[in-house]
């Protein structure tokens, strides 16, 4: 092979290629030979022979993902989306490019410049607003630019389109008259009061009706159920708390709140020596132990001109802000107490709660041992949980786990897979009891953690497939429509007949309703069935009456057109405009959808 | 390959075989050079070409988004379209211009000269869809001249399934003017559900269907 590529290359021929490939490869570098011969498997799909390549969905994909417009979870419905956008871009790139359209750097400069995403608050141009953008969303420089040249090609294609598209005067005009049409016409509701004798009908009727709407009387695939539920509120039921324990948790608690203070100071420095301060603080004590109240004495004797006023009040204290030992004496003190003297930087104190945000100990004692309890138990329902696990995996039945645990088994209805309710249709129950395992093998399922404190174990007892209920199950249903139906017939004949009469010009004692020159647009009391009918009936000739009916909810409407009129604009004018904008917005979509339909049709797309 | 011993055999040895091989190696590297450079030079004179073609495309196109065109902006836009088919024929820019062109002609009034660009397309253009979608305005124009006869004409010419529900509900236009009341309600009945089946609504198919009466409401 190599022998002979030496011989055939002292050729003049072989010279020449072997010159032109050096000079090649000097000037464009080796991708452009080696991309000649590199045609990935790493494609998602060919467009017309050129590829769609796997990394330029994921980078689509990861985009939108990061930029939150697509929840993770939807990632593949997005992928398929994606992809098939990227065709759609492929083909209208290839489109532009064989039509010779163009973007120049200068007009991407141009375009940049005046994006309001890269620009600051004055209006100009930001680089580094720029860069921060760019990089927020995944592009290069580079890659950004090679991205808004095809997209404005593209929207030089889409534009064109849509600036081209017109609506003609007369086509306007004939929009307008049929949108503002109004119509005058009385209309009466027939209900089966109306009819003679009621509707009867026949086996055969229901039979027929039965055969003909089968999917109507479908049953999905359903199970019955026997669960266990294991839950550790149930066992903290059973625990008993003793009154010291329950002791122990609102102290706990009294430790943690925050309780409101009041407090006198005595400071002592230059003024006053430190014994001189707390003899001070002895008299207010000893006072207050006589029965003087403590706000009072707090204006007489407090240092701490601020609070001195207000009986001495600090608020609700934190911890961290007073130091440790004013901290220890007010979170230890109950309500109404008063501390012994502390000293902190600014003097010596005695302070007095007169406030817990604790309620007091009887009121949430409840609360206390529920919580107590809960906590108690958790031992024992992690022991459970185990034994459950253990136990629900190794037995044939749930009857024996629920004896061995002490648990109730429960029992279902039939259940469809979307139909549960209660404990059932919590997120993964369903799934669990429809696993393949569970519902064909018949084994008892996994343990579902259903919270952090309940947990679940199914077992299929009964399992039925999707099936078409028999008449017999089904047959007041069926009666129930057959009779509708028969009744809306007979009334339709009823209103028929009606029409007939007046026609021959006789008098009927009907309660007419009447809708004077009412248009599509504007709202009235008229039921939507008998409007949309009422529009949909030819137009009467002079004096002439055009009969018609409509079926609404309550039965069979005989309605009376008398006239049909052009209507007249409105009076702002707003509603035509809106009309004629939306018919032409319509128009430039349908001249872009179609092109891209149109290409869809023609090329060859392949997906790998 | 024997080893060349000593350095005057060796540049013997170069100076022979730049003998046997100097021209042609020479010959290949300034084809090579001449390529590059013609097609580069082709290459940037085509460049050169297409950004022209694009600046006035984009000119004319910020010019016919406007929802009114009149006075010196119409003069202008049609400055523009007049210099797109002259120096860019074969473009796409061409042909789209052209379809501006007649929606142009119609803001100035002229009806004529409108049917008159679409036509020119439909003649000169190789790309199909443009070829149907113009047929398919030239219909709506030949209808509201007055002509159903060679609206109906132009339609049936060929304009692309893409296009269907358009199509059909234009079809029923002209069915109407010419009398044809029932085969008027069909063809507006197809576009309906043609544009159901699309999911691309066409405005004031129902009005049009329903303003022809229904036999099936009528007692």
């Amino acid at each position: 092979m190599l022998q002979s590529i030496r011989d055939r290359s002292q050729s003049m021929v072989a010279k020449v290629i072997v010159g032109a490939v050096i000079v090649t490869l000097a000037l464009f570098g080796i991708e452009s030979v080696v991309g000649l011969f590199t045609s990935g498997s790493d494609n998602i799909a060919e467009v017309n022979g050129e590829p769609i390549t796997r990394q330029q969905v994921e980078i689509q994909v990861q985009r939108a993902i990061r930029s939150g417009q697509v929840p993770p979870e939807q990632e593949d419905a997005a992928r398929s989306q994606i992809i098939n956008q990227l065709v759609t871009q492929q083909l209208l790139d290839q489109y532009a490019e064989e039509g010779g359209l163009h973007a120049s750097e200068a007009q991407l400069d141009r375009l940049i410049v005046n994006l309001p995403e890269f620009q600051d608050q004055s209006g100009a141009f930001s680089t580094d607003l720029f860069r921060n953008r760019l990089a927020s969303a995944g592009y290069t420089p580079l890659s950004f630019r090679a991205q808004l040249k095809s997209d404005m090609v593209r929207q030089q294609v889409q534009q064109g389109l849509a600036a081209s598209s017109f609506m003609l005067d007369s086509e306007r005009q004939r929009l307008l008259e049929l949108q503002r049409q109004t119509r005058s016409f009385r209309y009466h509701v027939l209900t089966g009061e109306d009819l003679q004798s009621p509707v009867e009908v026949t086996q055969e009727q229901l039979q027929a009706y039965y055969d003909e709407h089968q999917q109507q009387f479908q049953r999905p695939e359903q199970v019955r159920l026997e669960y266990v539920v294991l839950d550790q509120a149930k066992i903290a039921e059973q625990i008993d708390v003793d009154e010291q324990a329950l002791r122990d948790a609102y102290a706990e608690r009294q430790n943690s709140a925050e309780p409101r203070v009041s407090h006198i100071m005595a400071t002592f420095g230059d003024e006053r020596s430190r014994a001189e301060a707390e003899a001070r603080l002895q008299e207010v004590r000893d006072r207050l132990a006589a029965g003087e109240s403590f706000a009072a004495l707090a204006a007489e004797y407090s240092d701490d001109a601020t609070t001195a006023e207000s009986g001495g009040d600090l608020g609700i204290i934190t911890r961290g802000f007073f130091g440790e030992e004013f901290e220890e004496a007010a979170f230890s003190l109950d309500q109404g107490e008063v501390s012994n003297i502390v000293e902190t930087d600014n003097g010596l104190h005695l302070l007095k709660v007169t406030e817990m945000n604790v309620p007091p100990f009887e009121e949430i004692r409840d609360e206390l041992r529920d919580e107590a309890a809960l906590a108690q138990a958790e031992d024992e329902f992690n022991e459970r949980a185990q034994r459950l696990i253990d136990e629900s995996f190794a037995a044939d039945d749930l009857a024996s786990v629920a004896d061995s645990l002490g648990l109730t088994l429960q029992q279902s209805d039939w259940t469809s897979r979307g139909g549960a309710s209660g404990v059932l249709s919590e997120p993964g129950v369903m799934d669990a009891a429809f696993a393949p395992d569970v519902l064909k093998e018949g084994y008892n399922s996994e343990v579902i953690e259903l919270d952090a404190q309940r947990r679940l174990v199914l077992r299929v007892a009964e399992h039925r497939e999707e099936t078409t209920l028999p008449l017999d199950e089904v047959r007041q249903q069926v009666r129930e429509r057959v009779v509708k139906q028969a009744t809306q017939d007979a009334l339709r004949q009823r209103a028929a007949q009606l029409a007939e009469a007046l026609r021959n010009g006789e008098t009927l004692e009907l309660e007419w309703q009447r809708a004077q020159s009412v248009s599509r647009q504007e709202s009235n009391d008229v039921p939507e069935p008998i409007m949309r009918e009422a529009f949909r009936l030819p137009k009467p000739e002079q004096d002439d009456v055009v009969y018609g009916r409509a079926t609404t909810e309550q039965g069979v409407a005989l309605i009376a057109l008398n006239e049909v009129s052009a209507g007249k604009a409105s009076s702002d004018g707003q509603t035509d405009a809106f009309v004629v904008q939306l018919a032409q917005r319509l128009r430039a979509q349908a001249a872009i959808q179609g092109l891209l339909d149109d290409l869809r049709e023609e090329a060859e797309i392949e997906r790998l | 390959m024997a080893e060349l011993r000593t350095e005057e055999e060796q540049l013997e040895a170069l100076k022979r075989w730049w003998k046997e091989n100097g021209t042609s190696l020479i010959v290949g590297v300034v084809i090579a050079v001449v390529a590059v450079v013609g097609w580069k030079a082709w290459q940037s004179y085509q460049a050169n070409q297409a950004e022209a073609a694009s600046m006035r495309y984009q000119q004319l196109l910020t010019l016919a988004s406007r929802p009114t065109l009149e006075g010196d902006a119409l003069a202008e836009a049609q400055r523009l379209i007049g210099e797109i088919s002259d120096t860019h024929g074969d473009t796409l820019y061409a042909d789209l211009a052209t379809l501006i062109e007649a929606r142009v002609a119609i803001a100035d009034g002229d009806l004529a000269a409108a049917s008159g660009a679409l036509e020119a397309l439909i003649e000169n253009t190789q790309r199909d869809y443009l070829k149907g979608l113009a047929r398919l305005r030239l219909a709506r124009l030949q209808l509201a001249e007055g002509d159903a006869e060679a609206a109906l004409a132009s339609l049936e010419a060929g304009v692309p399934d893409a296009l269907g529900a358009q199509r059909a509900d234009t079809r029923g236009d002209i069915l109407l003017a010419l009398g044809r009341e029932d085969d008027a309600r069909e063809a507006y009945q197809t576009a309906l559900n043609l544009s159901q089946e699309t999911g691309q609504p066409v405005y004031g198919v129902q009005l049009k269907l329903d303003n022809l009466g229904a036999e099936d409401a009528t007692l």
